[in-house]
C-alpha cells in the first residue's frame, strides 16, 4: 500500500522563521585545539546541503554544532554565533531538547534502541508526553512512511530493531528522527558503513525528504554530494575553503584547494 | 619420554583438574541425595514439606517454616536491595564522575567482601536493640533479618548492575539526546532498559546470596521455627535450621537436617538455572520472531493532525532523585557500619588481645584463631590452587568454542560457584569430617573451603590466560616450543597477574567464610598442633564471642581485625587487577 504524505505539521513553535542555518564567525576548540576556524555559512531551508573534506577537516564537528550535541564533549568551547530560524542556539534559555527535537540527527553506525522497531519510533512522541496509543500508533505509521519503510516492516513492528540489517537500521534511524518532527535533518556520513543498495536507498529518501526538510549531510563520498545535494562546503583543517551550488563547486570551484580536492589531488 | 606422550599426558592432567569441578558438584549433589532422600521418605514426603512443627525430639520434622521464612526474607531483603542496589549503580554509573566515581567503585567493592559474621553482629548489637526499643518486641526477626541481608546483597548488585550499565553502547545515549531526550530520560529511557538483563543477573545472584545466607541470619533472626506472623515475629530459615542443629543431631535427625540441604540445594538450582538463562539471553540479544503488534493502517496519512506536545521531565527527574537518595543510603549505611566497628572496637585491640595466651579467666586473645586460619588459607590454597589453574589452562588453552562438554563443565564451575556456603560446611562435615575420619581439623576445613574457593581460581585463571596475547604464543610455538612448554614459559608468567588477583580474593573468603568452617575446623580455643588437629577461625571465633554476653567488646575487636583483614586483601588484589589490565593495554598497543 503505498501512502501519500502532505506537508510536514508543526506542533511546536520553537522555530517561527524560515529555518535557514546561518553561523558567525563560528570557532569551535576541543581543549587547546582549534577545529572550526571562523566559520562563516548560510544553508538554506528545504535543500540538501553537503559538506566535504577530508578527515579531521571539521565538517561533522560543524554539523554537531547545530543540534548541540557538541555540548557532550568535555572541552568543547564556542564562540560566535550560530542562528537557527531567527533563533540564536547558543544564547542563555534555549531548551535544547526542544532544539534537538526539531533539529534531527543521524548517526555514521546506525544506532536503534534495543527495543521493537514500534518503540523505537515511538522514543521521541512519548518523550514529548504523547502517550495515546492512537496518536503514536498515527505517527508511527507516517514516520515509517516517510522513511519508505513501511511496506517492510507493517506486519513486524513488535521485532527488536536490532534483527533489521544495517540498511534497514539505518532508515529505521531516520524514520526514528523524523517521528520527532524536526524541521532539519543532520545526517553525519549517514551510509559509510552500508552496502550499496543500501546507500541507493537512503540517498533516495533524502532526494524525497528535501521537499518538507533541511537536509545537512556529511560525506566521504563526492559523487554521494553530486549525486543529491544542492549546495555543497569544501572544508579543510576547519576551516570553510568554499561555500557554492553544487555544480559550481564540481565544475568550477574557485578556490584552488577545492579544485585539487575534487580532482583526487589530495584526502 | 617421547614428546607427544608428554603433551598428551600434560593435556589429561589439566582436563582432570577441570574436571574435578564436575566431579565436587557430582558428589556432592549425590551425597545430599543419597541421605537426605531416604529421610524425606522415611518422614513422609508431606510431612516433611508441608508441616508445620519441627520438634526433632517428639519426632516431628516438618520444615514448611523455614521454607516459609527463607522466602519471606529473601523477597524481603531483595526488594529492598534491588531498589538501593539498581538506583545507586545508575547513580554511580551515569550522575557522577572521575575520582567521586572511583572512589564510591572502589568503596563498594570492598565491601563486598565484608565477612557475613560482621554484619550479623552488628545487626545484633545495633539494629536490634533499636528495634525492640521502637516496637515493643524481642527484636530478633524477619525484620531485621530482612535489613541486615538487604545490606549484604547491596554490593553485589550494585556492582553487576554498574557494570551492566556501563557497558551499553555510547551511541544509545547520543541516540537519545539527539532526539530531544534529556540526560535523565535517556539514562531511564534507553540505558536502563537496555541493561535490563545485566541488572536481572545481578538481582539473581543478590537472592541466591540472601537464600543461601546463613551466619548473619542464624545470629539475628531469633531462629524459632515457625511461620512469621509479622515483620516482628522471629524466624528460621532453612539454612538456620542446618546450621543450629548439625552440631548434635544424630539418626533421622541428622538426615532430616540434609534433607533441609537437599531443600536448599534446590531452590538454589532453581536460581543459577534462572542466572544462567538470563545471561545467555543477554548473550543473545535480540530473538526473532514475536510479530504480534500491529497498527491499523491509515490510509489516508494527512497533516491536519498534530497532537499536542508537552515538555514533561517530572518523572525522570523524580527518579534521579530517586537515585542520588539510594546511594545515600547505600553509603552512609555501610560507612556507619564501618565506622561503628571500628569505634567500638579498636580500644580494645592491644598486644595482649592480637598475641597472649588464651586462658579461660575471661581474657581474649586472638592468636590461636589467626594461627588456625593462616594454616587454612596455607592449606586450602596448596590444594586448591594447582587444581583450579590447572582447569583454567583447560578452559582457555584447549578448548574450542561450541562443545557440549565444555559448556558442561562450565556450568558445573557455575554451579559450584552457586552452592551456599552451609551446604558446603554440612558435605564437608558428613564426608571429610566423619567418613574419612579426618574429625574436627584444618585438613578436613581445608578439603571444604578448596570446593568453595576452586570456582573463583578456575574463573579467574581463565580470564587471565584469555587475556594473554595470542600472538604470544604464536611466537613460542614458531620457535618450535610444544604447547606445554609454551603454556608454562609464556603464557603463565604473562597471566600471573590475574592468577594472583584469584588467589587474594580466595584467601578474603577463605578469612571470611564461617559456616562452612564452624563444623570441620571446630570451635577449639586452643592453639593448634598441626593440620590434623581442630582450632577455630576467626570469623567462627567472632561468632562464638557474639553469642557470649561477657565478650562484647572483644567481639567488635575480631570485627576490626576481621575487616581490617578483609579490606587489605581486597586492595592488594585490586592493585593486581591493576597491573594485569596496564600490562594488557600494553600489549595492546604494542
Amino acid at each position: 500500500m503505498k501512502l501519500k504524505i502532505k506537508n510536514n505539521n508543526t506542533c511546536d513553535n520553537f522555530f517561527t522563521q524560515k529555518t535557514d542555518i546561518i553561523t558567525e564567525n563560528l570557532n569551535l576548540y576541543y581543549g587547546n585545539f582549534h577545529a572550526l576556524k571562523d566559520v562563516n555559512c548560510n544553508i538554506k531551508e528545504k535543500m540538501v546541503t553537503s559538506m566535504i573534506g577530508p578527515s579531521g577537516c571539521g565538517k561533522s564537528t560543524l554539523l554537531k554544532t547545530f543540534n548541540r550535541m557538541n555540548d557532550l564533549v568535555e572541552g568543547c568551547k564556542i564562540s560566535g554565533k550560530v542562528v537557527i530560524g531567527g533563533k540564536d542556539i547558543y544564547a542563555n534559555g534555549i531548551d535544547v531538547s526542544l532544539l534537538r527535537k526539531n533539529v534531527g540527527m543521524v548517526f555514521q553506525k546506525p544506532n536503534p534502541f534495543p527495543m521493537s522497531i514500534y518503540d523505537n519510533v515511538a522514543y521521541a512522541p512519548r518523550t514529548f508526553g504523547i502517550r495515546k496509543k492512537g496518536e503514536l500508533d498515527y505517527i508511527v505509521q507516517k514516520s515509517l512512511v516517510k522513511a519508505a519503510m513501511w511496506d517492510e516492516v507493517k506486519d513486524r513492528l513488535n521485532r527488536g530493531a536490532l534483527t533489521l540489517s544495517g540498511g534497514q537500521q539505518q532508515r529505521l534511524c531516520i524514520a526514528r528522527a523524523l517521528a520527532a518532527e524536526p524541521k532539519i535533518l543532520l545526517m553525519d556520513e549517514p551510509t559509510s558503513a552500508l552496502d550499496p543498495i543500501s546507500t541507493a536507498k537512503i540517498e533516495e529518501l533524502c532526494l524525497e525528504l528535501k521537499e518538507n526538510y533541511t537536509i545537512v549531510i556529511v560525506t566521504h563520498n563526492m559523487q554521494q554530494a553530486g549525486r543529491i545535494s544542492d549546495y555543497t562546503a569544501f572544508f579543510l583543517l576547519g576551516e570553510l575553503v568554499e561555500f557554492n551550488t553544487t555544480d559550481n563547486i564540481f565544475e568550477s570551484p574557485e578556490d584552488e584547494r577545492t579544485e585539487n580536492y575534487i580532482s583526487g589531488r589530495f584526502g | 619420554m617421547t614428546k607427544e606422550l608428554k603433551e598428551n599426558l600434560y593435556k589429561y592432567l589439566f582436563l582432570v583438574c577441570a574436571i574435578f569441578g564436575i566431579v565436587a558438584v557430582a558428589v556432592i549433589i549425590f551425597y545430599l541425595f543419597a541421605r537426605g532422600m531416604p529421610a524425606i521418605f522415611d518422614i513422609g514426603f508431606f510431612k516433611f514439606i508441608f508441616g508445620e512443627r519441627w520438634v526433632p525430639e517428639a519426632g516431628l520434622y516438618g520444615i514448611l517454616p523455614m521454607i516459609v521464612n527463607s522466602l519471606y526474607a529473601a523477597a524481603f531483603s531483595i526488594s529492598i536491595g534491588v531498589v538501593l542496589g539498581v538506583f545507586s549503580a545508575v547513580y554511580l554509573a551515569m550522575y557522577c564522575k572521575g575520582k567521586l566515581q572511583a572512589v564510591l567503585k572502589q568503596m563498594v567493592s570492598l565491601l563486598s567482601g565484608i565477612p557475613s559474621v560482621v554484619y550479623g553482629f552488628f545487626g545484633m548489637m545495633v539494629i536490634i536493640p533499636f528495634i525492640s526499643d521502637l516496637t515493643g518486641t524481642y527484636g530478633y526477626g524477619l525484620f531485621v533479618s530482612g535489613i541486615v541481608l538487604s545490606i549484604m546483597i547491596l554490593p553485589t548488585i550494585i556492582l553487576i548492575s554498574f557494570n551492566s550499565i556501563k557497558s551499553v553502547p555510547k551511541s544509545y545515549y547520543e541516540g537519545a539526546l539527539a532526539l530531544g531526550a534529556t540526560h535523565n530520560q535517556a539514562v531511564f529511557k534507553t540505558i536502563l532498559p537496555a541493561a535490563k538483563s545485566g541488572i536481572i543477573a545481578g538481582v539473581i545472584l543478590g537472592i541466591n546470596r540472601a537464600v543461601g545466607e546463613t551466619m548473619a541470619i542464624v545470629m539475628v533472626s531469633g531462629n524459632v521455627p515457625k511461620i512469621a506472623n509479622s515483620f516482628f515475629n522471629p524466624i528460621r530459615t532453612l539454612t538456620g535450621n542446618i546450621v543450629l542443629e548439625m552440631g548434635y543431631a544424630t539418626g533421622l535427625h541428622l538426615d532430616a537436617l540434609i534433607a533441609t540441604g537437599v531443600v536448599l540445594f534446590f531452590f538454589v538450582l532453581v536460581i543459577i538455572t534462572c542466572f544462567n538463562i538470563y545471561t545467555n539471553k543477554s548473550n543473545n540479544k535480540q530473538k526473532e520472531g514475536g510479530n504480534k503488534k500491529t497498527i491499523k493502517p491509515i490510509v489516508d496519512i494527512h497533516d491536519n493532525f498534530s497532537p499536542k506536545i508537552k515538555v514533561s521531565t517530572k518523572a525522570t527527574n523524580m527518579l534521579k532523585i530517586l537515585s542520588y537518595i539510594c546511594i545515600s543510603i547505600a553509603v552512609l549505611s555501610l560507612a556507619f557500619i564501618i565506622v561503628f566497628l571500628f569505634v567500638r572496637g579498636v580500644p580494645y585491640i592491644n598486644l595482649e588481645f592480637l598475641f597472649g595466651h588464651y586462658i579461660m579467666d575471661g581474657r581474649v586473645t586472638i592468636l590461636p584463631s589467626l594461627v588456625t586460619t593462616l594454616m587454612l588459607i596455607v592449606l586450602t590454597l596448596a590444594i586448591a590452587l594447582p587444581l583450579g589453574v590447572g582447569g583454567g589452562i583447560f578452559l582457555a588453552e584447549y578448548t574450542k568454542k561450541g562443545n557440549k562438554f565444555v559448556g558442561f563443565l562450565r556450568s558445573s564451575i557455575e554451579t559450584l560457584a552457586g552452592i551456599p556456603s552451609i551446604i558446603f560446611g554440612l558435605f564437608g562435615m558428613l564426608l571429610f569430617v566423619t567418613v574419612f575420619k579426618l574429625g574436627f581439623s584444618v585438613y578436613a576445613g581445608a578439603l571444604t573451603m578448596t570446593l568453595m574457593i576452586l570456582p573463583t581460581i578456575i574463573r579467574t585463571s581463565e580470564e587471565s590466560f584469555l587475556a594473554v596475547p595470542q600472538s604470544y604464543r604464536e611466537g613460542s610455538l614458531a620457535l618450535g616450543a610444544g604447547k606445554s612448554r609454551t603454556i608454562f614459559k609464556v603464557v603463565l608468567p604473562s597471566a600471573i597477574s590475574g592468577i594472583l588477583t584469584g588467589i587474594v580474593l580466595s584467601m578474603g573468603r577463605i578469612v571470611g567464610e564461617s559456616a562452612p568452617t564452624l563444623f570441620t575446623v571446630g570451635t577449639a580455643f586452643a592453639m593448634p598442633k598441626g593440620f590434623a588437629s581442630s582450632g577455630i577461625t576467626l570469623a567462627v571465633f567472632m561468632y562464638i564471642l557474639a553469642g557470649e554476653a561477657f565478650h562484647v567488646n572483644e567481639a567488635f575487636a575480631v570485627a576490626v581485625v576481621l575487616i581490617v583483614m578483609v579490606i587489605t586483601l581486597n586492595i592488594i588484589s585490586m592493585v593486581f587487577e591493576n597491573i594485569l589490565k596496564k600490562k594488557n593495554r600494553n600489549a595492546l598497543e604494542n
